[in-house]
């Protein structure tokens, strides 16, 4: 009989349930960004945006700051062994020597310095000086060097300190911290790498040069045009598997450049079409090119660079390599209601149809390459009954490329995340819908019953970690990533981390006396 | 109820012309210059009750010591924050998109120090006071108020030192010659409370992390009515 009221009296006295609520505080940007997600061998990084901060979570629930002496995250990205993390940060300067805090210096006084710092283990290992408009970063395939490049098009301001140089690249050796920066041509904005990492092939407008990944000096320059008044820009690149051929195409152009990098010479293959994309097949030893507006994907030998067609149903525009076979799909516009993934085999060179219930926006391989999965989106013509029904919602399509089977599910929201993963005893679909607080893992040998893993709140986003495991992002104020272990489908969280630095000082960093 | 509080001051009761002890109830306000306690309330002072207890040491002194709480909290937003709709669910205003969390403090101030003052009338005596204070409390963060067993119900609890001096009159308008006396007091002032620390256990571990500082001071005010004898 004591039992209800005391429980009915403890539920009163909860705090949480009533904190107090007498209006509303407003921050100028999140405490932290779950898009900003970079899982690297010591654990995921979050950049704050709120303080400029960025976080390491691990995977055991705990969390760091990383101290980069006062300077705020612009941006980071992995480098390419998934070993350390690239972070552009920059700090605030101020010309008064005398001035401790921010608001003691004049506006006119005040500044920002950029910086490039190396992280690993949530620590910083080297701080670089690159010039501050150098917003992308590419790396080697080994990830020994990296080089910076501005890309116009992803960059929402371009600082300029005195003078910028828009030809400008920045090549940076990642062990080291030396900076050597050349000039590429204007708007050099596509860099390709030899397989063995010891040269780099820069595209800017109408110009190509190679670069000595060694002496970071150019040893080769290519003008695209002869003509100064004529604008060439480069859309796509690839280097032969031998590294002796670049292959680019051009925007607008149904000319294919063959540039030769040891004896400085250039080519040009005429196609049929403007091609959305090329890719060089290693296993093939040929270059892949296919076309929106061609119903057909080109096959073209490294040796007398001849083209041989293969005829499809209609135009793709994206391809994704397995090991002895590529799949090309439409990827373009949803009023091109294309929905078929195409199987070229590379031995026989026959061509596999599969179709889909809906357009394929994206398509993945799982790691034995004997599945292929995509998610699906809504059709511009949705049509009536039961296929208007499925073509007015987004979609799951699974290929089981060693049965030759396709099936497609209709999904009950937008994806918000798509992962694979497989194992001894299966292959999974690990899928994310939009306002479900749980995720589906399906089973792509028998993807009509998936199971269900529930989740504390609705996710945003899912990734791979190094270890074979997989961490959720959630819609969290203050900060929230689940972690699934596959094997088990066990589930942990992090929590909180996106506190830290919430109620930082506005000190200036580093003081114009001290430097 | 009271006849604990009447005993107590009839044992105490001295000469009424002297310092008396005192018992009262009190609200008060606290000054909130530093900044980062806007996220928990934006006003330039903050609202308390409590308790002021003062114990005559001599014939003008008294020693006071006073306990004083609050608790203060909004919904911590981004984005334009502006965009509000009404749920006929749970009849509440949200804001549109941009929640981030509910901040909420709840403090406990000690207060002890010795107040002086002067006879005017029977009824009146102004006074002066410089008290040490302890500033204690607990910061509470939740990014989803709606559920009692979300992972992020941050608690971080940290205390501080401070003080306070003031200027104030004890008015006991009924000059009788009675051993207990209603009476109210009221003081203004300067406060001080040096930047608390407040440190949280997250994301399941045993991990202690800052998930606010902040100090306080400014005005400083109390008003009470209570029993002196």
């Amino acid at each position: 009989m004591i039992t209800l009221p005391l429980a009915l009296v403890l539920m009163g006295c909860n705090p949480w349930d009533n904190l107090p609520d007498n209006g509303q505080y407003t921050l100028d940007a999140p405490l932290w960004d779950p898009g900003s997600a970079v899982a690297i061998e010591d654990g995921i990084y979050f950049t704050q945006p709120s303080n400029g901060g960025l976080v390491r979570v691990r995977t055991d629930g705990g969390f760091d700051g990383v101290d980069l002496d006062g300077a705020e995250v612009v941006r980071t990205t992995p480098t390419a062994d998934g070993q350390r993390l690239v972070v552009w940060d920059r700090y605030r300067t101020c010309k008064d020597p005398e001035a401790e805090k921010i608001e003691d210096c004049d506006d006119d006084e005040l500044g920002w310095s950029y910086e490039v710092s190396i992280v690993k283990d949530a620590a910083v290992e080297l701080v670089t000086e690159i010039p501050a408009h150098l917003n992308r970063m590419v790396f080697t395939p080994d990830g020994s060097i990296a080089v910076a490049y501005l890309d116009y098009d992803s960059a929402e301001d371009i600082p300029v300190d005195g003078v910028v140089d828009l030809t400008q690249v920045a090549f940076i050796d990642l062990d080291t911290g030396a900076v050597a920066s050349i000039s590429a041509g204007f708007s050099a904005n596509n860099i390709i790498f030899s397989l063995d990492g010891s040269r780099a092939v820069v595209l800017s407008r109408s110009q190509v040069i190679v670069v000595d990944l060694e002496t970071f000096e150019k040893t080769v320059e290519f003008p695209l045009t002869l003509d100064n008044d004529q604008q060439v820009d480069p859309t796509s690149a690839a280097l032969t598997p031998d590294g002796r051929y670049a292959l680019i195409t051009v925007a607008g152009s149904k000319d294919l450049y063959k540039l030769d990098l040891d004896v400085k010479a250039i080519d040009i293959i005429s196609l049929d079409a403007v091609p959305a994309r090329l890719m060089v097949s290693p296993s093939l030893d040929r270059t892949l090119l296919v076309y929106n507006t061609e119903a057909r994907v080109d096959l073209l030998d490294h040796d007398l660079f001849n083209l041989d067609p293969q005829q499809l149903d209609h135009g793709v525009s994206e391809m994704v390599e397995g090991e002895s076979f590529a799949l090309l799909y439409y990827g373009g516009s949803a009023y091109n209601n294309r929905m078929d993934i195409y199987h070229l085999d590379y031995e026989s060179l026959e061509v596999t149809e599969y179709v889909m219930g809906n357009p394929v926006e994206s398509l993945q391989l799982t790691a034995s390459r004997a599945f292929a999965v995509g998610i699906l989106r809504p059709s511009a013509y949705s049509g009536s009954g039961l296929d208007g029904y499925q073509a007015s919602r987004y979609g799951l399509g699974v290929v089981d490329l060693l049965n030759q089977e396709e099936v497609s599910l209709v999904l009950e929201s937008p994806p918000v995340g798509l992962a694979l993963v497989e194992d001894d005893g299966g292959a999974y679909a690990l899928v994310l819908l939009e306002g479900r607080s749980d995720l589906l893992k399906v089973d792509l040998r028998n993807p009509s019953q998936p199971i269900s893993l529930e989740l504390e709140i609705p996710p945003t986003g899912i990734g791979a970690l190094p270890d074979g495991r997989f961490f959720i992002t959630h819609a969290s104020g203050l900060g929230l990533v689940s972690f699934l272990d596959p094997s088990d489908d066990s589930i942990s969280v992090a929590s909180g981390f996106a506190v830290l630095g919430l109620q930082t000082d506005d000190t200036l960093p580093r003081l114009a006396g001290q430097e | 109820m009271h006849t604990p509080i009447l005993l107590l001051a009839a044992s105490l009761a001295g000469s009424a012309q002297a310092a008396d002890h005192e018992l009262s109830l009190e609200l008060g306000a606290f000054g909130t210059a530093d900044d980062r306690f806007d996220m928990f309330d934006e006003g330039n002072t903050i609202g308390t009750m409590g308790l002021r207890g003062a114990f005559a040491v001599h014939e003008r002194i008294n020693i006071v010591a006073g306990y004083h709480t609050g608790a203060w909290g909004q919904d911590v937003v981004t984005g334009d924050g502006e965009t509000y709709y009404y749920s006929y669910d749970t009849d509440e205003d949200y804001i549109e998109g941009g929640f981030l969390f509910r901040s909420a403090f709840r403090s406990h101030q000690f207060l002890l120090g010795p107040k002086a003052d002067v006879r005017i009338a029977d009824w009146l005596y102004p006074y002066a006071t410089v008290q040490g204070a302890l500033f204690t409390g607990t910061v509470r963060m939740d990014d989803d108020p709606g559920q009692d067993d979300n992972s992020n119900q941050l608690k971080g609890t940290g205390f501080s030192p401070g003080g306070v001096a003031a200027l104030g009159i004890d008015l006991v308008p009924i000059a009788s010659r009675r051993a207990v006396r209603a009476g109210s007091h009221l003081e203004m002032g300067y406060g001080l409370v040096a930047t608390g620390v407040y440190k949280a256990k997250v994301s399941g571990t045993e991990q202690r992390e800052e998930i606010a500082r902040f100090g306080m001071g400014g005005f400083y005010l109390r008003w009470g009515v209570g029993v002196y004898f």
